[in-house]
C-alpha cells in the first residue's frame, strides 16, 4: 500500500471515529486505528492478523507481554499502546468508584477487582486498613499459583508485624476462572487468619476476584471467628 | 536513532519500566505522559502532560473530559484531544464483557455447534472450542488432524494457540465426515494428546466430540474416554 494511500486511509479512519463514535467502527476498524498511533507499516493488514490470532481486541490486551513482543511486526511501542488500555481501565473504574474504605462486604469486593483489572496470571495481595477502614498499603506477596504459600506466611507476618494497623484483608484473582474457594484455598486463609489473630490483628476478609464475579469468605463463614463478638466496622451484604 | 529525536532515550526507558512492571511502576504524571508519546510523537510530553493533571486534576478525569476543553491545553490540539477520547473509548470498552458469543453448557450445544463447524467437509480436520469460565465460545481453531499426531505443530504451539485465546476449558470436534461415529485409533490419540497437554496447562478439558454422517458422539458422555 502506497504511503500516500495509507495516510489517506487513517485520516478516513479517524474521520469516521471523529463523526461517527467508537461504535460505529468494526472491531478490525479499531485495532487498524490504535495501531496507525504506534507504526507506520501496514496497520490494516496488522490488525488484521492479530485479530485472527486473538479473537478480540480484549483478549489480544490481557496477553501477557512477553508473548505479545514475540508476534512479528508488533513494535514495542505497540505492544506498550496495546497494554495501556487495561491500565487505563483500572483509572476509569477506580475514578468512577472511588473506593479507599473497605467497611463492607460490597467495597472489598469492587477495591480488589479494581486491583486485579488487566492483572495477567494469578497475585495473592495483602492489604492493611486503618481502624476506620480506609486503605493504607498493600503488597504483593505471591504470583504464579497460590501453592506458593508457604513462603507467604513469612511475608504475612513480617508485613503485618512491620504495620501500624491491626486490621488486614487478603485478596487473590482466578483470571478466566470462577470465583470459588479451592480446599487449599480455605486451609491457608484459616491458617493466616489464625497467625494474624496470634499477632494482635485479624483478617477482615479474603476476597477472591473471578472474571465476573467476587466471593467473600466471610460472607460465606469460611472465616474463623475467634473472638467473641463478630469484627465490628464490617458488614456482610 | 536518538539524534532523529532527542527525545528518544528517555520515552524508551520510560517504555521498558512500564512493560516491565506494569501500572504500580508508575505515577498517574508518568503514564499520562507515557500515553502522550502516541499522540504527539516529536514534542516532549512532560509539559502537556502536567499541564492537563493541573487542568483536571487525575488521569481518570482527564480521559473522561470534553473534547474541546482538551483541544485547550496547550499542545494538544484537536488530535491530541481525539486520540484521548480514542484511549478512554478502549479503556471503558475493555470492562464491557460482551454477551453476543454463544453459551456452549450442554453437551446438545456442543455438538451442535461441532456440527456446524464441519457441516459437509470431508476433511480430516480438529476443530479446538476455546471457552470460557462461563462457557461462552471465545475462540474456534481448526487444524488438521495429521498435523497433530505426526508433530507437525508441537505441543507448545497448540498450547499458546489455546492460551491466547485465554480459555478456561476446552472442547475438541473430530470430523469423520461421512463415516460412523465410532471413535477409531488416531481419534484416541488425539484425545491423549489434548488430555495430556490440558492439564499441564491447567485448562478443563471438557470434551471430545466426533461428528460423522450428521450425526455427534460425545466421548465424556459414553465414558469412552475418562475426563478428569
Amino acid at each position: 500500500m502506497a504511503d500516500k494511500d495509507k495516510k489517506l486511509r487513517r485520516e478516513l479512519l479517524k474521520k469516521k471515529y471523529s463523526n461517527n463514535g467508537f461504535d460505529a467502527l468494526t472491531e478490525e476498524e479499531k485495532l487498524e486505528l490504535l495501531l496507525s498511533y504506534s507504526c507506520t507499516g501496514d496497520t490494516a493488514q496488522l490488525a488484521k492478523e492479530l485479530l485472527s490470532e486473538y479473537g478480540s481486541i480484549n483478549s489480544l490486551a490481557n496477553t501477557d507481554v512477553q508473548l505479545l513482543m514475540k508476534e512479528k511486526n508488533v513494535s514495542e511501542q505497540a505492544a506498550v499502546l496495546i497494554k495501556l488500555i487495561p491500565c487505563l481501565s483500572r483509572t476509569l473504574y477506580l475514578e468512577h468508584f472511588k473506593i479507599t474504605t473497605l467497611n463492607s462486604t460490597d467495597s472489598a469486593k469492587s477495591f480488589f477487582t479494581s486491583h486485579f483489572i488487566g492483572t495477567v496470571g494469578e497475585q495473592l495481595i495483602i492489604t492493611a486498613v486503618n481502624k476506620r477502614f480506609r486503605v493504607v498499603n498493600t503488597k504483593v506477596l505471591a504470583f504464579g499459583s497460590p501453592s506458593q504459600t508457604y513462603a507467604s506466611y513469612r511475608d504475612i507476618a513480617d508485613f503485618a508485624v512491620k504495620s501500624s494497623c491491626t486490621v488486614f484483608f487478603m485478596a487473590h484473582n482466578h483470571p478466566q476462572g470462577v470465583s470459588v474457594p479451592s480446599d487449599s484455598d480455605i486451609l491457608f486463609t484459616k491458617n493466616v487468619s489464625n497467625a494474624l489473630m496470634r499477632l494482635g490483628s485479624v483478617l477482615a476478609d479474603h476476597i477472591i476476584i473471578g472474571s465476573d464475579s467476587a466471593f467473600s469468605f466471610r460472607e460465606n463463614s469460611l472465616l474463623p471467628d475467634f473472638s467473641a463478638s463478630p469484627l465490628k466496622g464490617y458488614t456482610c451484604k | 536513532m536518538d539524534s532523529k529525536n532527542p527525545h528518544a532515550g528517555h520515552r524508551s526507558r520510560m517504555r521498558k519500566r512500564f512493560l516491565a512492571s506494569g501500572y504500580d511502576a508508575l505515577y498517574e504524571h508518568e503514564l499520562l505522559e507515557l500515553l502522550l508519546f502516541y499522540a504527539r510523537p516529536v514534542v516532549n510530553t512532560n509539559n502537556i502532560a502536567h499541564a492537563i493533571t493541573d487542568e483536571f486534576g487525575s488521569l481518570g478525569k482527564a480521559l473522561s473530559a470534553d473534547k474541546d476543553k482538551l483541544c485547550e491545553i496547550d499542545g494538544m490540539g484537536s488530535s491530541g484531544a481525539l486520540f484521548m477520547k480514542l484511549m478512554y473509548d478502549f479503556g471503558t470498552s475493555y470492562l464491557k464483557r460482551s454477551h453476543n458469543n454463544e453459551t456452549l453448557n450442554t453437551v446438545k450445544q456442543l455438538c451442535d455447534c461441532i456440527s456446524e463447524q464441519f457441516s459437509s467437509s470431508q476433511a480430516k480436520i480438529c476443530n479446538i472450542l476455546c471457552l470460557s469460565s462461563q462457557s461462552e465460545l471465545l475462540r474456534s481453531i481448526t487444524l488438521p488432524v495429521d498435523d497433530i499426531t505426526n508433530g507437525s505443530i508441537s505441543q507448545k504451539e497448540l498450547a499458546a494457540m489455546i492460551l491466547k485465546s485465554g480459555a478456561f476449558s476446552v472442547c475438541i470436534g473430530l470430523n469423520h465426515g461421512n463415516g460412523l461415529t465410532l471413535p477409531n485409533d488416531v481419534d484416541y490419540a488425539v484425545t491423549r494428546i489434548f488430555a495430556e497437554l490440558l492439564s499441564a496447562v491447567g485448562i478443563v478439558f471438557r470434551d471430545c466430540i466426533i461428528y460423522g454422517s450428521e450425526n455427534c458422539f460425545s466421548m465424556r458422555s459414553s465414558g469412552a474416554f475418562s475426563f478428569r
